[in-house]
């Protein structure tokens, strides 16, 4: 876990903790142990996407998975 | 040998020749089950009078009277898939004619079992499920890989020589890279898909899991309902991408690779070359909030508090974390999709297949499914997502075929993805590379099935 990681574990549990209270979601501590330990590893990649200048990609009409992109 | 033994193209030919009575290899398959299965926990359902059923009115299809499994992840008429797990988020399911039974089906194969998986489909190592975890055949105390982890198991273990399995952020070519296997991500859309519990899936397609090329092909070809065509891959222009694909892999997995991929330019007369893709830094994230938010309409509050101990502690905690991804994630992820499809789109028209290993590294232990690269000791879901999930992310196909073993006697596996529609090509070309090193790690067999 990198120092950035680490700052950020006091700051996940109350995140978590708030955000599922807020939802009206229960969880036990230990479900929240795992939460925690899965927002260490992923809220650090989803930050640096939530960062990404991205507003002026032009989304696909009717996205269509099987082929490629329309010109 | 049994005949259990052979590919599945060979115990089709032979069943098509007269060679093998099917009735026959369908007995045997059932008693191999009984008595190997409980080495590798692949197989949990069986049902030899719906399978005899099957093989009594299975049409002079390809595979006809040919065993195989399916993952636990389509409905069949006489049973309900339970995705690995004692409860459903969602609204029950119910037996049905899946499309991949129906292909089955009208193929002439004979179900003669279902596969385990990952619970819920939500791991890429297999190791959870409520019914045990599946094994490893090359070591029962190793991941076979998720989410279709019986698919792998089964074929590896020889309980069967083909195996259906669903691919929605890698869960096809995981399990065929830690059991030593071929496993093909074909295309969006082109798998049979009719009755998956995510009907609205943008990233989940069905396909095949085999010990080769030619087993795949055959058995995509009656999930696809079209011949896939044998080509050739002369003068494939192969290019490999730097940076941590490559780089955040044991050294082992990069060195076994990178000779595949030689050996793939020698075979082929063609050509390497280096590619950038673009957002490259948020594919991993991307992809797995696409391919782990698709069912989130599913949950409530209350359907989440219903879910019992008999559910794991992670999925149990998992589920409730996904409801804390923020909207603008989601919204971006969807923006990087975008980015990446017509980046990939652009480097597709100057190269035919581009190349990096299926995993960072061979399968974990059960009891703890990480991984050691070098950027540090991390989940192998999370390494493992980094590496596939970019092909359903983008809907191109996908294939992972063995390439050697690490020095502890597990597989290692190169992974090739092709522009969309482009299936046959990854198996043509997996065909050149299996004749290239002399199908040494095609028919290489576990110590369980050797």
């Amino acid at each position: 876990m990198t120092a950035h990681e680490d700052d950020r574990a006091p700051d996940s549990e109350a995140f978590i903790r708030t955000g599922l209270d807020l939802l009206g979601v229960a969880a036990d501590d230990a479900e929240i142990a795992v939460m925690v330990a899965a927002d260490s590893l992923y809220r650090p990649v989803i930050q640096t996407l939530l960062e990404a200048e991205l507003g002026d990609v032009v989304p696909e009409p009717g996205i269509d998975l099987s082929g490629p992109p329309a010109r | 040998m049994s005949d259990l033994d052979r590919s599945l193209h060979d115990q089709a030919q032979a069943i098509a020749s007269g060679e093998v009575e099917p009735g026959a290899l369908l007995d045997e398959a059932l008693a191999r089950i009984e008595k190997r299965n409980p080495e590798v926990n692949a197989i949990v359902d069986t049902f030899p009078d719906e399978s005899r059923r099957m093989l009594a009115e299975a049409p002079e299809g390809p595979l006809h009277g040919v065993p195989v499994a399916i993952k636990d992840e389509w409905p069949l008429p006489w049973r309900a898939e339970r995705l690995g797990a004692a409860q459903l988020v969602g609204e029950a399911r119910r037996p049905g004619e899946s499309g991949p039974y129906r292909a089955l089906r009208d193929a002439g194969a004979v179900i003669v079992g279902v596969a385990n998986m990952h619970e819920y489909g939500a791991g890429s190592t297999g190791h959870i499920s409520a019914y045990g975890a599946a094994r490893n055949p090359w070591n029962t105390e190793r991941c076979p890989g998720g989410s279709s982890s019986g698919p792998g198991a089964a074929v590896a273990a020889r309980l069967v020589a083909g195996a259906v399995g669903a691919d929605g952020i890698g869960s096809i070519r995981y399990p065929a890279a830690y059991c030593g296997l071929t496993g093909l991500k074909p295309t969006f859309g082109r798998g049979a898909m009719e009755g998956h519990h995510v009907p609205q899936t943008t990233t989940i397609v069905s396909g095949p899991l085999c010990r080769d090329a030619a087993d795949c092909r055959l058995l995509a070809s009656a999930l696809f309902g079209e011949e896939l065509a044998a080509g050739d891959a002369d003068g494939l222009r192969i290019a490999t991408v730097p940076g941590e694909l490559w780089d955040d892999c044991t050294d082992e997995v990069r060195d076994a690779c990178a000779g595949a991929v030689q050996d793939l330019q020698d075979a082929t007369g063609g050509s390497a070359s280096e590619v950038e893709i673009a957002a490259c830094e948020h594919i991993l994230i991307s992809s797995v909030l696409v391919g782990s938010t698709e069912e989130l309409a599913d949950s409530t509050p209350a359907r989440l508090a219903s879910l019992g101990e008999d559910v794991s502690l992670i999925a149990r905690a998992l589920l409730r974390y996904r409801l804390l991804i923020p909207a603008v994630a989601m919204s971006k992820a969807d923006r990087v999709r975008t980015i990446v499809r017509r980046s990939l789109a652009e480097i597709f028209e100057r190269v035919d297949v581009i190349a990096w290993p299926t995993v960072a590294a061979p399968a974990p232990p059960l009891d703890n499914p990480t991984v050691e690269v070098p950027s540090g000791v991390l989940p192998a879901d999370y390494v493992n997502a980094r590496q596939g999930g970019i092909a359903n992310l983008a809907g191109v196909p996908g294939i992972s075929v063995p390439v050697g073993l690490s020095s502890n006697g597990l597989p290692i596996a190169l992974q090739l993805l092709a522009a969309w529609g482009r299936d046959e090509l990854l198996l043509d070309a997996v065909e050149a590379l299996e004749r290239a090193n002399g199908r040494r790690w095609v028919d290489a067999a576990p110590p369980l099935a050797a």
